[in-house]
């Protein structure tokens, strides 16, 4: 019998090659854009996750909320001698590492100089937390001052195809490390990354401190415990409640802080860390959770247009199996065999889309990695999980899309069915069908909204003015000059360049989040207040003309104020609220209190950090020492040339190898998740709609097909094509302007929701909803016309014949 | 094997009911040749679907080989039907997807029946209805009256005790109708009841009895003695 059934599906399925294409792509379309999203929130979900007992790690992060008018300021920073005590005072951790980031560092090896290398700071412990296999040496090799573990992909770099082990490389100028160990390459999905992790006793052996490295700040009146230094990870054990321990770490670390109330301890999972992470001193740039339900929703709206479709197709195909049905009833067929039919038939035309859409995945994947700038792997045959998934939505699929046709077909009598005129047969499902098709529009005109939306405000955030000039600039860190003549003699010989119009330096640039973040002192202040923090960077005296960042009040760094190399600061606007100052201008202030100076003018805000956040309070100070970021700003034709110009100066002045970036590719890079975003939502919205058109196209072509007899029947009697293709277009326009209805205050809603989390946004305007249902109108439209008219052409002669 | 006692079917839509049937009473024997003859909407197919367990009568009492059947579920009825009664219908239902032979061997999979003991049945009765050349045509590529022999073919594989026929020749040239019609009377001689519905005099003049309908009421009985013994 099953191989009756199926013989009838596949003959079916021929028969009406339309109608099963259309059906068939439709689905095969969705699924395919399902299970490549899926894919890519499974590649978002499993950061971290490749760490043994991953769901045990916890780090500790930092609150702050030194001002009333400010936001809370994050920092993934803790104490110095949080690591120690947390392993002697809580038995439910097995596991502390404590590490600090050194970020990019010089390394030589012979000849070779190196800057691409991410340094950490680590103790043996830090193998203990997390899961980085060795391919050679072992955890204790890192006991030892002087030695480093290194990752393959840098031995790779730095040793070709030699063996490292043993070898001495030149940390900066400052000392050597032998290579103790190689790591297996970190995985893509980690959110933390590094090159080489040199052991923290070289730093305590060669520096005489104890701190981790990775920028320290000290807070007043805490002893040691005022240190904040590195980050802190720790593992708990199996049997413990995270809760419960939380509660414990919390009243433990206030018996620690009496003095200082503004700082708040946050234990955060590992696992959360990149969809969840919070501002300050990341390690990476993380991406978003709101971005991952966004488009997980996106992909179930999708799967249920396709879905949509096909029980719409089905149904309305089914009228004609109805004589199929009435004989196999006759015959003696029961209702329940007649469901398992359709049902298995839907389920095995489902499988066989999921082969079809398997193949646009793997089609489609590297256009979709490339989109999204990262590199997703499907492989089910090799991947359990992906293999389930693959099944599960064919069954899933199959069943949802088939269990109504299979109702509808298999619920009418046999009798009904063959006297020729069944009752209610078309009546019933036109009802459910017209349901369907409303639904489809609303999904597709909402999705037209809010991706209209969505790029309004993305393309808002990322236009959005920072503050800053962004555009023509090269970015040259510009470390690894012997002498400081060096450098002198290398922006001269730059500026001499006809494409060459300014250079500045600066301790870091304008999108970096400062030198750190330091405690202040200011006019005013009592010896028992708490110590705020600022963010504060260090540049030259062209700083503010470069940039074109405005000065709001009071006067620019200058050379005829010699004092301004020592004390004088620039406040922004933000850190003006934060002091509750109206002005500030003469105002004692300094960024720790041997550095105590005056305010000699106020900056505009610019976005030093991500435009998530509001802007934090900025001090910038003037030196000479440590600019280590050089900007230039080049004309913009010829820029290979001038590039090109740099590159040779470079090297007539500097030992080390040439780095550069262009400013407005970083920017856009710390935009990334949010040009993903615009980037999935608009192709995602084009397929909705080109599923909802498919759907329409079959519809329309159904009907005509049903209604040649009455069309026939008007012509006889004068109808003229016009009034005809009009009257078969405005079935489905209707639904389509009564989508609209729905679909309107439901965007409204849910768009107004998203916007509230940005601190910078769009105002939703009226236009946006016009204009997204007169272009879903349009394409309904468009899409049904054609079958429309040609089934008013025909001749009713041919049609009434078969009378 | 058939005997309907005052059997009535009325049905009802909206505000209107007609009464299709009243009060038949019929008796039919194991191997009898019944016509059944009426103008258009005197009730002949109603009878013909009363008879052949796609419907319950709205009253009376229907004996199907002395079982009191009249109130019987669909389901029952499916049982009861599948087996012991074949169709043929004047728009002969074939299904379009399927070939000659699997047409025919449609109902021996529904009651169950072995692969090769089917093979073997539809094999003898295509070769009955003299059309196994064409079994693995398809419905379309077959002309009226080879249609009909495979739905003659499809009611008789499972052997059933009785075929109700419902106008087998409407829609067959005179040839073709011939041919039909001779198949039916070769069932009928070989033991099977059959039970036709006709508007042809000359066909209903094959069985051994006219029944004539009018407005839902039997008028007359000719019965002929023309049993075959």
């Amino acid at each position: 019998m099953i191989k009756n059934y199926f013989k009838v599906a596949l003959r079916n399925l021929i028969r009406h090659k339309s109608f099963s294409l259309i059906n068939i792509a439709g689905l095969a379309v969705g699924m395919a854009l399902c299970l490549m999203i899926l894919v890519y929130i499974r590649y978002e979900l499993s950061y971290d996750r490749f760490h043994k007992d991953a769901d045990d790690i916890y780090r500790v992060i930092l609150e702050n909320n030194f001002f009333e008018h400010s936001d809370s300021l994050f920092l993934n920073i803790a104490p110095l001698p949080l690591a120690e005590a947390m392993k002697e005072d809580f038995p439910e951790i097995s596991a502390v590492a404590q590490f600090g980031d050194e970020g990019q560092s010089l390394i030589r090896y012979q000849d070779k100089a190196l800057f691409d290398n991410r340094v950490f700071y680590v103790e043996p412990s830090f193998f203990d937390v997390f899961s980085f296999p060795f391919l050679a040496g072992n955890p204790e090799v890192l006991e030892k001052p002087y030695r480093a573990v290194i990752t393959r992909k840098t031995a790779q770099k730095i040793f070709g195809d030699d063996n490292p082990i043993g070898k001495s490389v030149r940390y900066g100028s400052v000392f050597d490390l032998e290579i103790s160990g190689i790591l297996d390459d970190i995985p893509i999905n980690s959110h933390m990354n590094f090159d080489f992790l040199v052991s923290m006793e070289t730093r305590r052996d060669y520096w005489h401190e104890n701190v981790t490295g990775g920028g320290m700040i000290s807070l007043r009146g805490v002893g040691d415990w005022g240190i904040l230094s590195g980050k802190t990870y720790f593992k708990l054990r199996k049997d413990c409640d995270f809760n419960a321990f939380e509660k414990k770490f919390q009243s433990w670390i206030d018996g620690k802080y009496t003095e200082v109330k503004f700082m708040k301890f946050i234990l955060q999972p590992m696992t959360d860390i990149h969809l969840q992470g919070r501002g300050g001193f990341e390690l990476e740039n993380n991406s978003d959770l709101r971005y991952v339900i966004f488009v997980s929703v996106m992909a179930l709206l999708i799967l249920v247009i396709s879905i949509f479709n096909y029980m719409n197709l089905s149904t309305a195909r089914s009228t004609s199996r109805m004589k199929e049905v009435g004989v196999r009833k006759i015959l003696g067929a029961k209702r329940f065999g007649l469901i398992r039919q359709f049902l298995g038939e839907s389920i095995f035309l489902t499988l066989f889309t999921l082969l079809l859409s398997v193949a646009l995945v793997e089609l489609g994947l590297p256009y979709f990695n490339d989109l999204v700038g990262i590199e997703l792997d499907f492989n089910p045959l090799a991947d359990v999980y992906q293999m389930s998934v693959l099944i599960g939505l064919a069954l899933v699929v199959g069943l949802l899309a088939g269990v109504y046709p299979a109702l509808f077909i298999s619920s009418y009598k046999a009798l009904d069915i063959m006297s020729g005129n069944p009752v209610g047969v078309n009546r019933k499902p036109s009802f459910f069908r017209n349901g369907l098709v409303l639904s489809q529009n609303v999904i597709a005109i909402g999705l037209i909204i809010c991706t209209a939306v969505v790029y309004q405000q993305l393309t808002f955030i990322g236009g959005k003015d920072k503050g800053y000039e962004t555009k023509n600039i090269i970015a040259v860190p510009a470390r690894g000059f012997r002498m400081s003549k060096d450098l002198s003699s290398f922006t001269e010989k730059l500026l001499n360049h006809p494409g060459i119009l300014d250079i500045t330096r600066s301790l870091t640039y304008p999108f970096e989040e400062g030198g750190g973040a330091t405690h202040i002192w200011y006019e005013g202040m009592n010896a028992s207040d708490p110590t705020p923090f600022f963010v504060w960077t260090k540049v030259d005296y062209n700083f503010l003309d470069f940039y074109n960042i405005e000065l709001l009040e009071g006067r620019n760094f200058s050379r005829d104020f010699p004092s301004d190399s020592k004390n004088a600061y620039l406040l922004n606007e933000a850190a003006l609220k934060a002091l509750g100052w109206e002005t500030a201008v003469g105002k004692n202030f300094g960024i720790c209190e041997r550095d105590k100076g005056k305010v000699i003018g106020v900056i505009k805000d610019f976005h030093f950090n991500s435009l998530h956040e509001s802007v934090q309070p900025l001090a910038v100070k003037l030196s000479s020492n440590e600019l280590y970021s050089m900007s230039i700003k080049v004309e913009p034709d010829n820029l290979s040339n001038t590039l090109e110009y740099i590159r040779n100066t470079w090297k007539e002045c500097s030992v080390v190898p040439f780095n550069y970036f262009m400013f407005e590719d970083r920017i856009a890079e710390m935009y990334r998740s949010e040009q993903n975003l615009k980037t999935i939502f608009t192709y995602t919205t084009i397929i909705a709609l080109f599923l909802a058109c498919l759907g329409l196209l079959g519809l329309a072509s159904y009907t005509a097909e049903r209604r040649t007899r009455e069309i026939g029947i008007r012509k006889v009697f004068g109808a003229t094509v016009t009034s005809l293709s009009l009257m078969l277009s405005r079935q489905y326009t209707k639904w389509v302007l009564l989508a609209n209805m729905v679909a309107w205050p439901l965007a409204y809603y849910g768009m107004n929701r998203w916007l509230e989390t940005y601190s910078y946004r769009i105002q939703l305007s009226w236009y946006i909803f016009v204009l997204s249902g007169a272009v879903a109108l349009l394409i309904a439209v468009l899409t049904v016309a054609f079958q429309s008219i040609k089934s008013a052409l025909t001749n009713p002669v041919e049609v009434l014949r078969h009378e | 094997m058939i005997r309907t006692v005052n059997l009535k079917k009325l049905y009802t839509t909206d505000e209107v009911e007609t009464t299709a049937l009243n009060n038949v009473n019929l008796e039919i024997k194991e191997g009898e040749f019944v016509s059944i003859m009426g103008p258009s909407g005197c009730g002949k197919s109603t009878l013909l679907n009363l008879l052949g367990l796609l419907d319950n009568p709205s009253e009376g009492e229907y004996y199907f080989m002395d079982e009191q059947v009249s109130q019987y579920s669909e389901r029952k009825r499916a049982l009861v039907r599948k087996g012991s009664i074949g169709f043929v219908f004047q728009s002969f239902n074939l299904i379009d997807e399927l070939t000659v032979f699997e047409n025919v061997e449609l109902p021996l999979l529904y009651l169950g029946v072995s692969s090769s003991e089917r093979k073997k049945r539809v094999e003898e009765v295509l070769e009955q209805m003299q059309i196994m050349a064409r079994r693995n045509h398809f419905p379309q590529q077959l002309s009226g009256g080879q249609q009909q022999r495979v739905a003659v073919a499809r009611a008789v594989v499972a052997r059933p005790k009785v075929i109700l026929a419902d106008e087998p020749t409407g829609n067959l040239d005179s040839k073709h109708g011939d041919e039909v019609m001779d198949l039916l009377s070769q069932l009928n001689e070989a033991g099977t009841t059959i039970v036709m519905v006709t508007h042809s005099p000359a066909y209903a003049e094959r069985g051994q009895r006219i029944v004539h309908l009018f407005d839902g009421h039997v008028v007359t009985e000719n019965i002929k003695e023309k049993f075959h013994v």
